[in-house]
């Protein structure tokens, strides 16, 4: 089973956001999965960071500047990261410039089978 | 003197800006020369707080054409070029204000160049002026 959870976050200047996952569906993994991660922003200057059940996937990373929703592939900043079952999901984004950003986002986590850890 | 005009913004980029694409100019945009203008997107609601809270910036990515300007009329229109302006210490104060004077048509509208901004924000500081010295006369 596929699932995936997109969209829009603006990001202030010089700061960062909670985490951009809060209360999405999939926030929470609902079985053990295989994920990717796209990140668009609107223009230069944002990073993205992604941890998964308190493990660190990416330190923050720049993202490319389509100003679009994320494109699938082209746009992929990491795949085929390991997510266990009921494990959080955070995507944190940070603006390093004075002027207020948008970041396009996209999680997409591919169900996988560990025995003994489905449902 | 030529120059390279953005369809959506009206700056002007210097004679160079194709030819330096991807060095100078437009770096991490792609192969095809579009513009690196900022435009505001009036789609989403300002994020930050009170005093320098803004509606988020994007970039044009519009269509660049050359054409012939004077040279008064490029210095007036010339485009903060963003290799030159990190983080955009310059150019994001510049776009909360036109975001403060005007709705977000008359944002696109040509030319949006930093005099036209300037002269926009003297404009109003007169007029509240001119209206601070209407009360005092009338006390």
């Amino acid at each position: 089973m596929n699932v995936c959870m997109q969209g829009q976050s603006s990001v202030a200047a010089n700061s960062s956001t909670d985490n951009v996952l809060t209360g999405q569906r999939y926030e929470r993994a609902p079985w053990p999965a295989l994920g990717s991660l796209y990140v668009n922003g609107s223009a230069t200057g944002l990073r993205a960071e992604l941890n998964v059940g308190g493990v660190s996937i990416t330190p923050p990373i720049v993202c490319n500047i389509q100003n679009r929703s994320p494109v699938v592939p082209d746009d992929i900043l990491i795949g085929n990261w390991e997510v266990m079952p009921n494990s959080l999901l955070q995507l944190t984004i940070t603006n390093t410039t004075a002027g207020a950003l948008t970041a396009f986002w996209r999680v997409e986590l591919q169900e996988v089978s560990v025995p003994g850890l489905n449902a | 003197m030529k120059a390279f005009r953005c369809s959506r913004t009206g700056l002007l980029y210097p004679e160079d800006y194709v030819e330096e694409w991807g060095r100078k100019y437009g770096i991490g945009l792609g192969s095809v020369p579009v513009s690196e203008a900022l435009v505001n997107d009036y789609h989403r609601p300002p994020v930050g707080s009170s005093d320098t809270g803004m509606h988020a910036l994007s970039v044009a990515r519009a269509q660049v054409d050359l054409c012939e300007v004077t040279p008064a009329e490029f210095e007036e229109n010339k485009a903060i070029v963003d290799a030159e302006d990190v983080g955009y210490r310059h150019r994001a104060p510049l776009m909360r204000a036109k975001q403060l004077i005007k709705s977000g048509d008359m944002m696109n509208k040509y030319p949006a160049s930093v005099q036209w901004a300037k002269d926009h924000l003297k404009a109003i500081a007169d007029e509240k002026a001119a209206a601070i010295k209407k009360i005092a006369a009338v006390k």
